[in-house]
């Protein structure tokens, strides 16, 4: 078996053990709790009358202040708010998943036995918890910070409309790809994966090759810059999904804590009754579970190379933009660096010197 | 009669409209809030050196303890943690007790100062501050505090210096790098330092922040903006969120060498307690630290464990050692009702016992004569709790 399908494979797995636990989980909840024949009349035909419902409250809401807000002035205050209003996402998305869960308990309570509709309700459970963690991977981070998370990106993308090297076409190319990147805008966090060994499979086979053919000619150490410059783009690219699958399962892994605690709870009657009590546990058991992520060799390992494949990136493309810039009457970074140096030199001179003057002029006072 | 489930939506929808109407109400008030005021005790500037300041607290009443004490806090964030608010400012509260009080101000490090290295941090400007106020008061040996990584800088100066502090205290400070116990411990290991600094020159406050954001993702990224719709009917509640938020978010750039040290030499080779540190050619040893010492931690720092910061007391030789934690996390430690009501009048009491009478400046006892050593009473009392 090769890796790509032994990757397919384990996710497979992964989604099978999902859905059993969820049907496990239902199925004792459902004993607590048998539903009513009533309810299930109720909701009948209704396949999910409240999907949506916070959401869209949110957003209504969201919309109002952000109107307000777009007005304000800039400033501490309004940062913070637009903030709250990337946690509130999180809050509705969460809140929206459980009304999910608590109202497909009856109708998977009534639809044991019946696999086909019990594969529906859990698929769109998962599907909606997939959106909870969007919201959380979407959360509010300052804006500097996220405009660092994604200015290597741009910079490469800028940097690829003004080379005129045409990697869309080549990306377009590939049926597969872009199957993959709409699944991954929809949630599915292992079209990572499956990217990922996508990419680089077609890198090494075609681009790959190109990148690492020695250059000839005048233009010889240009032409090796750019190369390695696109080199070290695509390793960066194919380093990221390995950093972030790792947060998938740990989701789905924290979900099942979740639900356990909540049942464990429902047994002993003590609740959670109301949203936040079960938000609460949400993100109790989600911080503790990606604490363990996080001090994991796996986590250590898969952040330190994109880490790497990143600022190698960036030290190639400062590289490149330099050589560029070397025709404008502008310093270059390195220049600039240069000049830091010698300042640093001359900042520790004068130090010694006014040491030095300072020891003489008591030596002086003393003899004086 | 309604199911259970539509009982239980209706509750819900109740709780979301309250959520939703308590944010629009705290809209109003955060729009109307441009800005907060930080570290408002009124202070003088006595000293500057390139973008390193020293300030002087001003007392509303003449300090009781004669030797002034000199807080150096961490290269990253800023020192205005220790005097956020009226209410929450262990700076003022310190004051009120007695305690002359100097600060650093490290500043924001530019592209221009991304070769200023650790040994200058330590050796020329927290040497000259300390040289300054010693020039000014006429005194040999002041007392030094070091806080965070300001601790790390003070216990290296006092191991350097030892005839210039009197006495010294570490607040929540690593000394033992390797511990498992912390996030930061563990993922500098896997980062190429090296290459970090080559590429960026000085490390942006913002990558720092994220890194501090990720050691608790879902409480700083999420829950604490939610705790803040609580509060909603509260301003004087928000405003103060509005000011640990901007201190959180002022993240001074780090000079690139000395970061690079920092982290290669202390986070990766735990080199200070191997005795293998090095500043401008002197090893730092520091079993010279002899003189009294506090050391304080907090007991849910997930910044700098308490396992990186409790050792400290067994390394050096001072005779006179005394470790105090606090039931808090690192922020707490500034900012806690625990630590406003214990911590400061504790430093202050410790500083009082140590620091003797009133003298005039020269005729402080010289080292050899030093009449204030506490019997060895180093392992006695460790651990306690405060």
């Amino acid at each position: 078996m090769d890796r790509e399908e032994r990757e397919t494979d384990l996710f497979s797995q992964w989604f099978e053990f999902q859905r059993s636990f969820l049907s496990q989980w239902a199925d004792s909840f459902g004993r607590m709790h048998p539903p009513r024949t009533d309810s299930l009349g109720f909701w009948q035909g209704m396949t999910t009358p409240y999907a949506g419902l916070f959401s869209q409250w949110s957003k209504m809401i969201q919309e109002t202040i952000g109107k307000t807000a777009g007005q304000a002035e800039e400033g501490l205050g309004r940062t913070v708010l637009f903030r709250t209003l990337g946690a509130s996402n999180v809050f509705a998305a969460l809140s929206e998943f459980w009304l999910e869960v608590l109202g497909g308990l009856p109708e998977l309570y009534s639809a044991k036995g019946d696999a086909v509709k019990s594969r529906e309700i859990f698929e769109k459970w998962v599907e909606r918890y997939n959106r909870v963690l969007e919201q959380v991977v979407g959360s509010p981070v300052s804006d500097s910070a996220q405009e660092m998370m994604t200015s290597w990106l741009n910079t490469v993308q800028t940097y690829q409309t003004a080379t005129g090297l045409a990697w869309n076409p080549w990306i377009q190319a590939m049926p597969q790809w872009r199957e993959q990147a709409e699944r991954l805008m929809k949630g599915d966090w292992t079209a990572l994966t499956e990217t990922r060994s996508l990419w680089r499979e077609a890198y090494d086979d075609t681009l790959g090759r190109v990148f690492v053919m020695p250059a000839f000619g005048l233009t010889k150490e240009h032409v090796e810059r750019l190369r390695r410059t696109y080199d070290a783009f695509v390793r960066f690219w194919s380093s990221l999904p390995a950093f972030y699958e790792l947060f998938h399962p740990t989701g789905m892994e924290a979900l099942r804590e979740v639900f356990d605690k909540v049942q464990d709870l429902k047994v002993e009657k003590i609740g959670p009754e109301t949203l936040r009590e079960i938000y609460l546990i949400w993100w109790t058991t989600n911080e503790n579970a990606f604490f363990k992520l996080f001090k994991s060799p796996e986590f250590g390992n898969a952040m330190g190379e994109a880490l790497t494949h990143g600022l190698t990136l960036k030290k190639f493309l400062d590289e490149v933009t330099a050589e560029w810039c070397k025709v404008l009457s502008i310093p270059s970074n390195r220049e600039f660096d240069e000049v830091a140096m010698v300042v640093q030199e001359l900042r520790k001179k004068a130090r010694q010197q006014q040491k030095a003057i300072e020891e003489l002029q008591r030596k002086l006072e003393q003899v004086a | 009669m309604e199911s259970p489930f539509e009982e239980q939506t209706a509750l819900f929808v109740k709780e979301i409209d309250k959520y939703n109407s308590r944010l629009l109400r705290m809209t109003e008030t955060l729009l109307q809030t441009k800005d907060v005021d930080l570290a408002t005790s009124p202070k003088d500037l006595v000293f500057q050196e390139d973008k390193v300041k020293l300030y002087h607290f001003r007392p509303e009443k003449r300090p009781s303890c004669p030797v002034p004490l000199l807080i150096s806090y961490a290269l990253v964030n800023r020192e205005t943690m220790m005097d956020l608010e009226e209410g929450r400012s262990v700076i003022r509260n310190m004051l009120d007790h007695g305690l002359d009080i100097y600060i650093i101000v490290w500043g924001y490090p530019s592209r221009l100062d991304r070769y200023l290295t650790l040994d200058d941090y330590i050796d020329i400007y927290m040497s000259d501050c300390v040289d300054h106020i010693r020039k000014e008061t006429g005194l040999e040996r002041i007392n030094l505090m070091g806080v965070c990584q300001g601790g790390t800088f003070a216990a290296i100066y006092a191991a350097l210096y030892p005839e210039k502090v009197r006495n010294l205290i570490t607040m929540v400070t690593p000394i033992d790098f390797d511990t498992d116990d912390g996030l930061l411990n563990i993922w500098c290991r896997y980062m190429d330092m090296d290459l970090m600094v080559d590429t960026l020159g000085n490390i942006p406050g913002d990558f720092m922040n994220l890194g501090f954001l990720m050691l608790k993702p879902f409480q700083l990224m999420i829950d604490k903006y939610i705790g803040l719709v609580d509060s909603a009917e509260d301003p004087a509640s928000v405003r103060n969120f509005l000011r640990m938020e901007k201190w959180i978010n002022d993240s001074p750039d780090q000079a690139g060498e000395t970061i690079r040290k920092f982290v290669n030499e202390l986070y990766k080779e735990n080199k200070l307690i191997k005795g293998q540190l090095q500043i401008d050619g002197r090893k730092v040893d520091l079993k010279r630290i002899d003189m009294p010492l506090l050391n304080i931690y907090a007991e849910q720092d997930h910044l700098v464990p308490p396992s990186s910061s409790e050792p400290l007391g067994e390394l050096v030789s001072s005779t006179d050692v005394t470790t105090r934690s606090f039931p808090v996390g690192h922020i707490g430690m500034y900012v806690s009702s625990k630590s406003q009501r214990d911590l400061a009048p504790m430093i202050a009491e410790w500083l009082m016992e140590r620091s003797g009478r009133a003298t005039g400046a020269k005729r402080e006892p010289s080292r050899g004569n030093r009449g204030t050593k506490r019997p060895a009473a180093r392992r006695a009392g460790r651990r306690r709790s405060v």
